[in-house]
């Protein structure tokens, strides 16, 4: 889901971390859920 | 962890969803890009759709491994 659609939540807050989704297949296992 | 709701643009897509924020992750595929789309994966368990499932639609694009959910102008999920 977009974060950015969460009520009250400050975005300057969040420390995102970088994924590959243009090689989604062989970047999805390194991401944590 | 803690339970936040949020929505589409319009309002008739409301959700709840228990996450925690410090799992954000900020795509480079071509939609993510062009929506600045800051990714969320939670549980399907953890996430609770409150209103608005007419209003939802699926789009995929590239391998179509990738399910995007909207109908309203700001896309708000992907499954």
């Amino acid at each position: 889901m977009n974060v950015r659609c969460l009520d009250g939540v400050d975005l300057a807050t969040l420390a995102p971390q970088p994924f590959d989704g243009r090689h989604w297949e062989a970047s999805i296992g390194t991401l944590e859920v | 962890m803690r339970t936040y709701t949020g929505g589409c643009h319009c309002g008739r897509v409301r959700y709840e969803v228990t996450a925690d924020l410090a799992r954000v992750s900020e795509c480079n595929c071509s939609i993510c890009t062009q929506k600045a789309y800051l990714h969320l994966i939670v549980p399907r368990d953890r996430f609770h759709l409150l209103t608005g499932e007419a209003e939802l639609a699926s789009y995929r694009f590239g391998t179509m491994t990738a399910r995007h959910t909207c109908r309203a102008p700001t896309p708000i999920a992907s499954t």
